[in-house]
């Protein structure tokens, strides 16, 4: 039995291989699984009871187990096989195998991330095929079409693109998939990680795609033109170009009314300004510009100010530090004690610090703008991106005030209009202008005007009559 | 240049138009035609509507774009770095400023060509939305008196601002790229209407003697804005629209510089700063 | 990393050389100017910013050949920047304003670092009137900036465009509002006028109420007719035109009648008609002699001399008040 050795050399030191002999007729038929990824009670109705039934006795493998879950293999593929949870019978020189894969996921939960009032509940699982599935039971149309591809020499984590044919730039598609070809690593084992095989240019701090859960979100980029990326065992899909309008604009709102939800989305937008500016705009206008702040408003601050020890540029940064390490411990703790440093920090930043004259408290009220403005995105890289230019810009600020305020802002579109996510300009919509995607993101219209596709993603441009 | 589109490229006319006039160009016709000042803009509007038509004729010979944008280059740091260190940092040496805002521009340079209009893209929302901002809350301060013409009709006054007005709103167009296909009259002539209605904010809110005193009198007619009450003192804010248009003219012209030369050139524009113009050598 | 290193060169060479702490600063509330001896003499009334003590300030001298040269012997002994963008008043005395009044516009109009709302008015004890307030416990400053707002009174209030335009256009003559104490207590009752930038006559607080008629500064304005008739307008807007070498003044008062008893409205407003015509020729007439001109009268009649001058009132009745007829009839 060369095969049942060669299996054997494979695994060694491999506890959980299973070989069952079966006696059949005058030779002897073997069973090889792994214990740990297929499911014992599947291997028993599939394969030992069939074959070991008397009156079966007779018949050959390929007859005894006639179905469709029958797949004759050769030996190099069955170490991949053997590993995805399928069950091989070695018969002489035969090789057989049969899906017995256990089901090692959990069921389709709520989203956790991207939580939704009125919107579907699902979210994407860590199996492909459910997430699959999850995405046709939305799109019934021989369109959606899914490219699958193996990536990672040693984990061999199935991706696979998926798009619409007659919507998707056609150019972009095969953009990705050649790129998805060319990675040669040893493993992928999430979105997160294979997002940064897709983008060469890690040059920039915003980020170029956008990780997602929800289905109803994957839908709905798919419709526009975009690609989505979906990875075996991990939750997100990525979703393919993202420009920064994107980031601004979550899927919750096209589940409410335009007038209602157009003013969420220029308060989002303000928001995005504000967590960037807050704090280097205090600097500016407190040790620069002086003029821009009413009279009455500069008192009060002058006289917060009075006894605390430190420049307020110092004052800014030490509490801009303190924050990103409360929030940065707050997500990394255990969720259990995730209360007791909210608490912690509250204190510390709340009361002892003003109380102990290290800070004053007009910029604990700056800083607490600053970061509660930065909550409104659950993207964690815009958050990241944001944080760096928040950084640049309070430099700038405290070296040149409301001068400094202005060319940071130019240097920041500079930036921003300069990157280019797969052809796409990362300010699009709104430079180059784009009213159909304008509509989609910024801002809302009647979902009646809503009637047609960017040129800028698509081809097919129609959406409704 | 394919990529361009009709808006970026409307947009960076209607900011180019405007940039001139920061300080000079303002003080100037108002002290030569004090409150007949409309009149002169809109024969001046006319001036540059025909301007612009030799223009495209004069668009595509490359030595003029060259020495053009040498030209606005040198004027434009200079007036740009003037107003700043007047208006936001007064104890601030010139050569500082300068240096600031001579390493954006090689940042900006550094990218693509058709970057700067994207940016005047976006600038161009952020400018229309401070417009809104100072018209709105200006034109019911305008006095009708200040209006009123008062002073002696003098046309040859009228027509030598006309023609400033003309050829400072007009020149900048001299550096763009690709001029001839993409000129559009009503970009043009939206942001001379827009010109006037802030010389018409100026005379009718200061009136003619006061704005004719004042360097910068665009700046100086932001601070009498009070909304309701409450937000006051914005002109710092308002103000930056102006750094935005230069900004955009300064990219636009050093794009049409070979990268090494403008790096020589803008070292060069540095060190005679610093030697002949502010008189300090702080790096030498 | 090219951009980081233009950035830090970007920052790193730049100093921060209007770098200011806001608790540095030291907040100048009120100006007041004096020109005697060829010198000037300030005062600068700083508002204190030190915790808990919120309305409080105090005062600093000095004494200088220049304005500059004043405020920097002032500031000689005090350990912050005086920082004059929350300005609420200045105040001149007659002489510097005689005297000196071109060098102060300009010392407060060539910097960023003057705002343009504040208060101008003529003071000549300055030193006795803030101090009476800061006993008070008030801050001078705001004190008086919130009498000039007070539309109830018929003050004239100038800030440094008006003055400036009122300097700047031939025009028009300068008028300037008067501070006065009067037992421990401020005034502003009257206003000096300016013939050639120095300071000729005073106008009363009757006067003061016809300037702000003839300008249009809206503010409240009451007519008293023997001692029961009262007219108070609510809003009044005046029309001056220059035809046949004539001037027409035409204000029209929209009121009510307060105080009055008679109900013959008709007869009343006949009669409050002429008395105002009155006032404003015998108003007008002063300022003729004066040879003075606040208002602006130059305007229209573009410099002729030998004019004649028309005012013809209309008061037109509102029904705004609360009974049809008066209590005592």
């Amino acid at each position: 039995m060369e095969n049942l050795k060669i299996i054997k050399d494979l695994f060694t030191h491999t506890p959980d291989l299973i070989i069952r002999p079966i006696k059949k007729r005058f030779n002897t038929i073997y069973i090889v699984f792994l214990e740990t990824v297929s499911s014992g009670d599947r291997v028993n109705s599939y394969i030992l009871t069939p074959l070991t039934l008397p009156s079966k006795n007779k018949l050959s493998v390929k007859k005894a187990l006639s179905g469709p879950n029958l797949k004759i293999i050769n030996i190099s593929q069955a170490e991949e096989y053997l590993c995805s949870g399928f069950t091989i019978i070695l018969d002489k020189q035969n090789i057989y195998a049969v899906e017995t894969k256990a089901e090692l996921d959990r069921g389709i939960d709520d989203s956790k991330v991207e939580p939704a009032i009125y919107g579907p509940k699902d979210s994407l699982v860590e199996n492909i095929n459910k997430n699959i599935g999850l995405i046709k039971r939305r799109i019934k149309s021989s369109h959606l079409k899914t490219k699958n591809n193996l990536v990672g020499r040693y984990s061999k984590t199935n991706t696979s693109v998926i798009y619409i044919d007659n919507i998707a730039k056609k150019e972009l598609v095969n953009e990705i998939i050649n790129k998805l070809d060319s990675i040669d690593t040893d493993a992928i084992t999430s979105a997160g990680e294979l997002k940064q095989y897709l983008f060469n240019e890690n040059k920039n701090v915003f980020p170029p795609m956008k990780l997602t859960e929800r289905p109803d979100t994957i839908i709905n980029a798919l419709l526009e033109g975009k690609i989505v990326i979906l990875v075996d065992n991990s939750p997100f899909a990525i979703i393919l170009p993202a420009v920064l309008a994107d980031f601004i604009n979550p899927t919750v709102d096209d589940y409410t009314s335009a007038l209602n939800t157009n003013y969420l989305k220029v308060l989002r937008m303000i928001c995005f300004i504000l967590t960037i500016i807050t704090p280097a705009f205090y600097i500016a206008t407190t040790n620069y510009n002086q003029e821009t702040i009413p009279g009455l408003l500069l008192m009060n601050i002058s006289t917060q100010r009075f006894g605390v020890p430190f420049p307020s540029i110092v004052e800014a940064i030490i509490m801009l530090f303190v924050c990103e390490l409360l929030r940065e411990s707050d997500v990394r703790f255990a969720s259990n004690y995730g209360s007791a440093v909210s608490i912690l920090g509250a204190l510390i930043l709340g009361e002892s610090a003003v109380a102990s004259g290290i800070v004053s408290p007009i910029m604990i009220i700056v800083i607490a703008i600053t970061f509660i403005s930065s909550l409104i995105f659950n993207e964690v890289e815009i958050n990241g991106a944001v944080r760096a230019w928040r950084y640049i810009y309070l430099l700038f600020a405290s070296f040149l005030g409301l001068y400094g305020l202005t060319l940071a802002f130019i240097m920041m579109l500079i930036n921003l209009c300069s990157y280019k996510v797969y052809n796409l300009s990362y300010m699009f919509p709104v430079s180059p202008l784009d009213f159909s995607y304008l509509k989609e993101t910024l801002l809302k219209v009647k979902r009646k005007k809503q009637d047609k596709r960017s040129k800028y993603l698509t081809d097919n441009v129609r959406k409704q009559a | 240049m394919k990529n361009i589109t009709k808006h970026e490229y409307n947009s960076t006319l209607f900011l180019l138009a405007r940039p001139l006039f920061l300080g000079f160009g303002i003080y100037k016709i108002i002290n030569i035609t004090g409150s007949y000042y409309y009149l002169s803009i809109i024969l001046g509007i006319f001036l540059g509507l025909i301007l612009n038509q030799i223009i495209k004729k004069l668009n595509n010979i490359n030595i003029i774009k060259i020495i053009i944008s040498i030209i606005l280059l040198i004027y434009g740091t200079y007036s740009l770095t003037n107003s700043i260190s007047t208006i936001y940092l007064n104890q601030t040496p010139k050569i500082i400023i300068l240096a600031a805002l001579l390493l954006i521009l090689i940042y900006s340079r550094s990218k693509n060509k058709e970057n700067i209009f994207k940016i005047a893209n976006i600038l161009f929302i952020i400018n229309i939305i401070l417009f809104l901002i100072t018209s709105l809350s200006l034109i019911p301060l305008i006095d009708i008196n200040n209006i009123s013409l008062t002073n002696n009709f003098n046309l040859t006054n009228i027509l030598i601002s006309a023609i400033y007005f003309s050829l400072l709103s007009t020149i900048p167009y001299l550096i763009l790229p690709n001029f001839k296909e993409n000129y559009n009259y009503k970009a043009y002539l939206l942001s001379s209407l827009y010109t006037l209605l802030l010389f018409t904010l100026i005379i009718g809110i200061l009136g003619a003697p006061v704005a004719s005193i004042y360097k910068y009198p665009e700046y100086i007619i932001f601070k009498k804005i009070s909304i309701l009450n409450i937000i006051e003192n914005i002109q710092n804010i308002l103000f930056m629209s102006w750094i935005f248009e230069s900004f955009t003219m300064l990219g636009i012209a050093s794009n049409n510089i070979n990268k090494k030369i403008l790096l020589s050139l803008l070292i060069v524009i540095f060190i005679t700063y610093s030697i002949f113009i502010t008189k300090i050598n702080i790096l030498f | 990393m090219k951009k980081i290193i233009i950035l830090f060169a970007c920052l790193l060479l730049t100093g921060c050389y209007n770098y200011k702490e806001v608790s540095d600063l030291a907040f100048v509330s009120s100006l007041a100017l004096d020109y005697q001896d060829n010198n000037f003499n300030i005062i600068l009334e700083i508002e204190e910013n030190q915790k808990d003590n919120k309305f409080s300030s105090y005062i600093l001298e000095g004494t200088g050949k220049t304005i500059e040269a004043a405020i920097q012997n002032a500031s000689l002994s005090f350990n912050k920047d005086l920082y004059f963008i929350n300005l609420n008043i200045l105040l001149i005395s007659t002489e510097a304003a005689n005297k000196k009044l071109s060098n102060i516009l300009d010392y407060v109009t060539r910097d960023n670092n003057f705002s343009f709302d504040f208060n101008i008015a003529i003071c000549d004890k300055p030193k006795e009137a803030i101090e009476n307030i800061i006993k008070q416990e008030e801050i001078f400053g705001k004190y008086i900036s919130n009498l000039f707002k007070n539309t109830d009174s018929n003050i004239i209030n100038i800030k440094l465009d008006n003055l400036l335009n009122n300097y700047l256009n031939k025009d028009y003559d300068i008028i300037l509002p008067i501070i006065n104490i009067k037992e421990n207590t401020i005034i502003i009752d009257k206003a000096a006028i300016f013939k050639d930038n120095i300071i000729i006559d005073t106008l009363n607080k009757e006067s003061l109420a016809l300037y702000n008629i003839l300008l249009n500064n809206h503010r409240d304005y009451y007519l008293e007719i023997d001692n029961n008739i009262v007219f108070k307008t609510s809003y009044y807007q005046t029309t001056i035109c220059f035809k046949n070498n004539t001037l027409y003044i035409i204000p029209t008062l929209t009121g009510t009648f307060l105080e009055s008893v008679s109900l013959d409205e008709n007869k009343i407003i006949d009669e409050v008609n002429i008395n105002f015509n009155k006032k404003l020729e015998s108003f007008i007439n002063n300022l003729i002699s004066l040879q003075s001109d606040p208002i602006g009268l130059k305007r229209y009649t573009k410099n002729k001399k030998a004019i004649k001058y028309r005012i013809s009132t209309n008061i037109i009745l509102e029904n705004k008040s609360l009974i049809y007829k008066g209590v005592s009839s």
